[in-house]
């Protein structure tokens, strides 16, 4: 499975950068940072840890996920280094016939083989997963706490700005009561279980029955029963509307819509759509209907809808979620915690083609929580992603909204580490618009990487943003082509602050880079930020000259490193420091080349 | 099913518990601040007749609107550590127990608060810097950073060897802040500590002690694999100043391209003696670029145009862009020329 992704114009920027570094007396041991500034928690992940030690493994991590769809079996080198990945490991299952599965809940004769084997390829691991002994009713009690508890942690109240000081501190106390309480009760329970056990789900993304749209034999009208875990139906090519505890639905045509509901947790929902414009609605839930549960839905044409609220849409909360669109131009709507996001456990939204859209308020859009990991994929077609919107960001603004999106990692500080959060779109024109936190960036001991291989995009954000670490953590935003815009006001564009390191990495096109202030290559609160980018006629902006563009400031009476790197192209610069042809040197710890 | 909550004990109706208890939990500190609040306790602090643990309920209203973060409330932060500051020895038994916090802003707040109550909180914090909570520990000592008073010292001096590093780090900062020469051979032992960040530490409180601080040392640690140990070194150098002068020009006379060259030039400019211009003049003409542009940041660095021609020379055959463009800045910053 080993696999080694270069990034693009690697080379000359590693040339470059050792070309900065010693302009600062450094050299490459210097670009390390510690996984022990605060005590560690046992949450870390290890590839956390990695991207501290070794930053630019941010950027051949970005270029292998990149790649990821090259690889059968699609997404599973994500999943190389995860704590769980021995899970990943096939499992044998009994050679049982997939008609005994269902005889003792459907009599009938109408469903074909196939549609049977693909019946069973869900019930065999629904069977087991639901075997596993976190299910019992001894642990019920200890698992519902842990994973409200989580819920409780990334829920937020739109409410929030109207609240007193004092309501706002009981709030915050009332969590960090929540938090500790969480701490301890994972000490006694292994909240990875259900998310080991929903890795075997993603032989969804490589089994061929399910991938073969064409060789099916079921004629009848429609067929629906019960089982202990839902209700399985089975539409033809005309439009069903399928509603309900719905536990398996083979769909093979018609616009077909879904109004999914669930009740509780420990849910299972797998529905395969082979053609349609479908509308799917998600249950809307304040706390995880798939929670310690497993969702997937395979849609494999059609201009779809999906309405996930929170926890939905390829979000996997102490189990899985996969969301797999293969053709058209879709749209996705969410609020909390959705499209491609991990909690204890993994989320994968994954769209093959089309020009799609994909709007949601919060934690979402490749998302990686405590122990998790979220992944948004799409392979082609102009995309547009939005975050944020909803809760205001009370803490630093009247009128801007929290978004913590787009390839985003989020730890608890100081109790809990985070995970890790990627944002992978292959090629297309491409918009990304987030406002407080997102593309590329994350917060305490967590990693965020927005990788785009090609086309023109667009990266609109207003702070921590395209490529930004806040807190002892790692992120990093990575463009292969196109001319791109890059535009924000601070806190963006290669900026590590406090411990942390980030990188905002274009590897060619004529791009601009716009930014006000503590941008664009800048180490703050003894950080590592880099900006390079490694060809083109490229133009940057900024406001302040003071913190920009090679900028390393002194905390804790030493330095942070920043570095920018501009490698060819007949570049423009204003305001700041920096111009073409030229190396600049605007604080002793920070540095700028143009080459 | 209901969770189990932070109390430990059973209860059903998770959704209503947490709101109720929100709820509940914002009630009662809004009627502490309507009894205690922020206007009555300004002007009340300096008033023997609140009873003692009256004062606790005070310090806590004020802590709030004193830690918070929150942008609206950013106009209360000032008046409200002021006011606990104010409440000087009274308000001390209630904030030593804040010292346990593990959220940043409010471990600073707590900072300011006790570096404004100054001297009379020091023996309290002293008996906090062992304390078995790491935060507790680590802040109390930053604390007595702040205030900077040496009777700090011997407390500090009993944790400069405490397993946990980040506790010796914050110890040996302290140490130097205040500033007194006797913790000089504490300080001098933790430049050798094999945690970068206690040697780092280390370097920057040999700058603040000078006195009686090894100079070989301090040289020694120029070649650290840590930057932050280089650089702090060589500015805790030049900190020291004219007696470290003739030890720098020997060991760059000794190992003029040697690792860590680089930070003993720029030890040298930073402390601007005549003595060195011409082991500086020799840098310039150095055959590695990373020492004439350390070299041509030292000259800079001069107060006066003494270099005002090997710096045109220099320029003449420059063509290393960092090097040119440390070259024009120094003679823009010493008036040696327009750099052009």
């Amino acid at each position: 499975m080993a696999q080694t992704s270069t990034p693009a114009n690697y080379d000359s920027f590693q040339v470059a950068l050792d070309q900065a570094l010693a302009g600062l007396k450094m050299n490459r041991a210097d670009l390390k940072l510690r996984d022990d500034y605060v005590e560690k928690d046992s949450y870390r992940m290890a590839q956390v840890d990695r991207f501290m030690s070794e930053p630019l493994d941010l950027l051949t991590k970005a270029a292998e996920l990149l790649d990821a769809d090259k690889t059968p079996g699609l997404i599973y080198p994500v999943f190389r280094e995860y704590p769980y990945g021995m899970a990943v490991k096939p499992r044998v299952y009994e050679n049982e016939p997939a008609k005994s599965l269902f005889a003792e809940d459907y009599k009938g004769n109408k469903i074909d083989s196939a549609t049977l084997e693909r019946l069973a390829f869900f019930m065999r691991r629904a069977i087991r997963f639901r075997g596993d002994p976190i299910f019992n009713e001894i642990n019920r009690v200890r698992y519902d706490s842990v994973l409200t508890g989580y819920a409780i942690l990334l829920e937020e109240n739109a409410e929030d700005e109207f609240k007193s000081v004092e309501q706002l501190d009981s709030i915050a106390h009332y969590e960090e009561d929540w938090t500790k309480k969480l701490v301890e009760l994972t000490r006694t329970v292994d909240p990875e279980v259900a998310a080991i056990r929903c890795l075997e789900f993603l032989d969804v993304f490589s089994d061929s029955l399910i991938n073969t749209p064409g060789e099916y034999s079921f004629e009848a009208e429609y067929v629906e029963f019960d089982t202990r875990f839902g209700k399985i139906c089975i539409g033809d090519s005309t439009p069903q509307y399928y509603y309900g505890n719905l536990f398996i639905v083979i769909d093979y045509g018609g616009d077909d819509t879904y109004n999914i509901i669930r009740a509780d947790n420990r849910n299972m929902t797998f529905i395969v759509d082979y053609a349609g414009n479908d509308i799917y609605n998600m249950p809307n839930e304040r706390f995880p209907a798939f929670g310690l549960g497993m969702n997937a839905i395979v849609d494999m044409a059609g201009d779809d809808i999906y309405q996930g609220g929170s926890w939905n849409l390829g979000a996997g909360f102490f189990g899985g979620g996969i969301l797999w669109d293969k053709k058209g131009n879709d749209r996705y709507y969410g609020d909390t915690f959705t499209m491609g996001a991990g909690c204890f456990g993994y989320g994968i939204l994954r769209d093959d083609a089309g020009n799609d859209t994909y709007e949601a308020a919060l934690y979402s859009q490749g998302f990686g929580f405590t122990q998790g990991i979220g992944i948004l994929q799409d392979l082609c077609g102009n995309d547009r992603y939005f975050a944020g919107g909803k809760y205001k960001d009370i803490l630093r603004y009247a009128d801007h909204y929290i978004s913590l999106s787009q390839g985003f990692g989020y730890g608890i500080r100081p109790y809990i580490s985070g995970g890790l959060g990627y944002l992978i779109d292959k090629s297309g024109n491409d918009t990304y618009e987030s406002d407080i936190f997102g593309q590329g960036c994350s917060y305490w001991w967590s990693t965020g990487i927005l990788a785009d291989g090609e086309g023109n995009d667009k990266y609109l954000s207003y702070q921590y943003a395209q490529g930004c670490g806040t807190h002892m953590t790692a992120g990093c935003i990575y463009d292969g082509s196109g001319n791109d815009l890059y535009s924000g006001k601070g806190l963006m564009q290669g900026v590590g602050h406090d411990r942390s390191v980030a990188i905002c990495y274009d590897a060619c096109g004529d791009d601009n880079y716009v930014a006000s202030d503590l941008s664009q290559g800048a180490g703050s609160a003894n950080g590592i930020g880099i900006q390079a980018d490694l060809s083109g006629n490229d133009s940057y902006i900024v406001k302040s000259a003071n913190n920009t563009r090679g900028f390393g400031d002194a905390r804790r009476d030493y330095g942070s490193i920043g570095i920018f790197i501009d490698v060819t192209g007949k570049d423009s610069y204003a305001g700041g420091n920096g111009a073409d042809s030229t190396w600049w040197s605007g604080s002793n710890w920070g540095i700028g080349l143009d080459k | 099913m209901a969770p189990i909550p932070p109390g430990g004990a059973a209860q059903t109706g998770e959704l209503a518990l947490i709101n109720n208890r929100i709820e509940k939990l914002a009630a009662a500190s809004i009627a502490a601040f309507i009894v205690f609040g922020f206007e009555y306790s300004i002007s009340q602090t300096n008033q023997t007749t609140i009873a003692e643990g009256q004062y606790a309920k005070i310090v806590d209203s004020l802590w709030i609107r004193a830690a918070s973060g929150d942008i609206k409330f950013k106009d209360q932060v000032e008046p409200s550590k002021k006011s606990i500051i104010e409440m000087g020895t009274q308000a001390i038994p209630r904030m030593l127990t804040k010292l346990n916090t593990r959220d940043a802003r409010e471990m600073q707040t707590a900072i300011d608060i006790f570096k404004g109550i100054g001297e009379p909180a020091i023996d309290p914090l002293s008996k906090l810097v062992n304390d078995n909570d790491p935060f507790t520990r680590r802040t109390s000592i930053r604390c007595l950073e702040e205030i900077k008073n040496p009777r700090a010292i011997d407390p500090l001096l009993t944790v400069v060897n405490h397993d946990d590093f980040r506790t010796r780090a914050a110890a040996i900062s302290a140490l130097g802040s205040i500033g007194d020469s006797r913790a000089g051979d504490a300080v001098m032992k933790a430049l050798i500590d094999n945690n970068e960040l206690v040697a780092t530490a280390a370097a920057v409180a040999c700058g603040k002690i000078k006195t009686g601080i090894n100079i070989q040392l301090l040289i020694g640690a120029l070649m650290h694999p840590y930057y932050g140990v280089r650089y702090s070194a060589a500015r805790a150098l030049a900190s020291i100043g004219e007696p470290a002068v003739q030890p720098l020009i020997s060991h760059l006379d000794s190992f003029p391209e040697s690792k860590g060259a680089e930070f003993v030039i720029l030890a040298l400019g930073q402390i601007g003696s005549s003595k060195a211009a011409p082991v500086l003049e020799k840098a310039i003409k150095s055959e590695q670029w990373t020492i004439r542009a350390a070299a041509a940041e030292a000259m800079g660095l001069y107060k006066d145009n003494k270099f005002h021609k090997a710096l045109n020379n220099a320029l003449k055959m420059e063509t290393q862009p960092l090097v040119k463009a440390k070259i024009i800045k120094a003679l823009t910053v010493s008036g040696s020329g327009n750099g052009s």
